[in-house]
């Protein structure tokens, strides 16, 4: 099935310049197996909602549907069909050193990525 | 003469000219910058890195090629820790090019661990003879989290690192195995004055001429070892009191010299609101204070990072920024200071290129 995944404007430079992209899974995968999925396409965007350990970062929010995960079943959350996951950076406006990437700067292609679909709108 | 300028939000750089310092506008996006470094390339312009950290979206080493003005960092990541070791990268604390290989830089990292880069700091391996050590499960966390915070090497091959909570430990063996270097460095925040190790030695410096003699600006009190950290004693006579502090710095040419910028670990001010420098010339047997051109009437504090010294004319140029957002520079070894840039976030690191 598909999923699609909605992106802040922040962490769309890390998946082509597209703030809604669309990943491939089996059915009834969980949450774990789109950000997998998503990670494998966009290394860069993987590893800045998720750390090495598998967590979603603590100032990161994904929610399937309406509700964040971490209310649901984690990262074992099942994505239903037609579901869209959102990542949305957590309300920490007054945090020290908050903010998003405007600043022109380059990634080197990782040789291993999965193959991208683009933009879905 | 640039300076580089990590600050909890977002990274600037100095340059000075026959007119004074002008500041470049923010570098970056607005991520911290815990660590700095410019790494010397032959026949090219340095390589200027930065250990970033995006308070949403983790941590980062990128490099620029051009001075700050374009950056990159590997699509997979620079820098993360191997799976098996179930630990996520916090924040890099130090970047630190090897002076005697031109392709290594080593990384000091939140949690302990430290880092090592065979590709100019593009990419970094965990030193698994520290990370693997029998000791890391007694280290501790001081208020700025478990870190990794300075990294020297020596000509021999030997490597100091100095950790919150765990203090110095050394390699004689090009960072395979590590010991524990702390006998004599007090720790008066444990039942046990005299650990052997689980010190809070916020900072260290080798000397220049004598490579077997340390400096330890410790949690409280500066100390001194002339046996490469077999043993230390207190060196803090003479300087304000209680001798806290982030910051020690040997001179780049001169041994015996080392500056230190001591606070009050009551207040975590400069004693009398004063801040200063104060310079040794004899490995810390007395202390001279230096303060022309720094301010009274400060209330902040130097962080461990945010001083550097280099080789300048016949002397050397030391620099450091403030938890105020100020950044002084002396072109003279620390007899005058110029005011470089106020106004900025807290300045977390900042290093000295001197061309």
């Amino acid at each position: 099935m598909s999923v699609r995944v909605v992106l802040p404007r922040a962490l769309a430079e890390y998946a082509d310049g597209c703030r809604d992209v669309t990943i491939d899974v089996a059915p009834g995968a969980p949450l774990s197996e789109v950000l997998h999925e998503l990670a494998a396409a966009y290394p860069a965007l993987g590893r800045r909602i998720v750390d090495e350990t598998g967590a979603v970062r603590r100032f990161v929010n994904v929610y399937v549907g309406t509700d964040e995960c971490r209310l649901l079943e984690g990262m074992a959350t099942p994505v239903p069909e037609g579901a869209v996951v959102s990542v949305i950076g957590s309300i920490a406006g007054g945090a020290a050193g908050h903010g998003g990437g405007e600043v022109a700067w380059s990634l080197q292609e990782s040789p291993g990525r999965r193959s991208r679909r683009g933009c879905d709108r | 003469m640039r300076l580089a300028i990590g600050t909890r939000k977002g990274l600037w750089l100095a340059t000075r000219d026959g007119r004074g310092w002008a500041l470049s506008q923010p570098l970056q996006d607005m991520a911290e910058f815990a660590s700095v470094a410019w790494m010397p390339r032959p026949g090219a312009p340095p390589r200027l890195l930065a250990g970033a950290r995006s308070w949403f979206w983790g941590p980062a080493v990128r490099s620029s090629e051009d001075g700050g003005l374009t950056w990159t960092e590997p699509e997979a990541g620079s820098i993360a820790f191997p799976a098996d070791t179930g630990a996520a990268l916090e924040r890099v604390w130090t970047l630190e090019p090897d002076p005697f290989d031109p392709d290594v830089v080593w990384a000091g990292a939140e949690p302990h661990a430290l880092w090592r880069s065979a590709d100019g700091g593009v990419t970094f391996t965990l030193v698994r003879g520290l990370w693997d050590h029998p000791h890391r499960a007694h280290w501790m966390g001081g208020a700025g989290g478990p870190a990794l915070h300075n990294v020297h090497r020596r000509a021999d091959g030997w490597t100091f690192v100095a950790m919150t909570g765990a203090g110095v430990y050394r390699s004689p063996d090009g960072a395979a195995s590590w010991e524990p270097a702390n006998r004599g460095i007090s720790a008066d925040f444990l039942p046990d004055s005299d650990p052997e190790y689980g010190q809070c030695v916020h900072r260290i410096a080798i000397d220049s001429a004598d490579p077997h003699r340390l400096y330890a600006q410790n949690h409280g009190g500066v100390f001194r070892s002339d046996d490469s950290g077999d043993h230390w004693h207190d060196i803090s006579t003479g300087l304000p009191e209680s001798a806290f502090g982030f910051v020690v710095l040997a001179h780049p040419t001169r041994g015996d010299s080392l500056w230190v910028i001591p606070i009050r670990a009551e207040t975590m001010f400069p004693a009398d609101g004063r801040l200063r420098a104060w310079f040794s010339a004899d490995a810390g047997a007395t202390w001279q204070e230096q303060g022309d051109g720094l301010p009274d009437g400060f209330f902040a504090v130097v962080l461990r990072d945010a001083a550097h010294v280099v080789p300048y004319g016949n002397d050397a140029a030391l620099a450091f920024g403030t938890r105020n957002g100020l950044v002084f520079a002396s072109l003279d070894g620390g007899a005058s200071f110029e005011e470089v840039a106020r106004g900025l976030p807290d300045v977390l690191s900042l290093r000295i290129w001197p061309e």
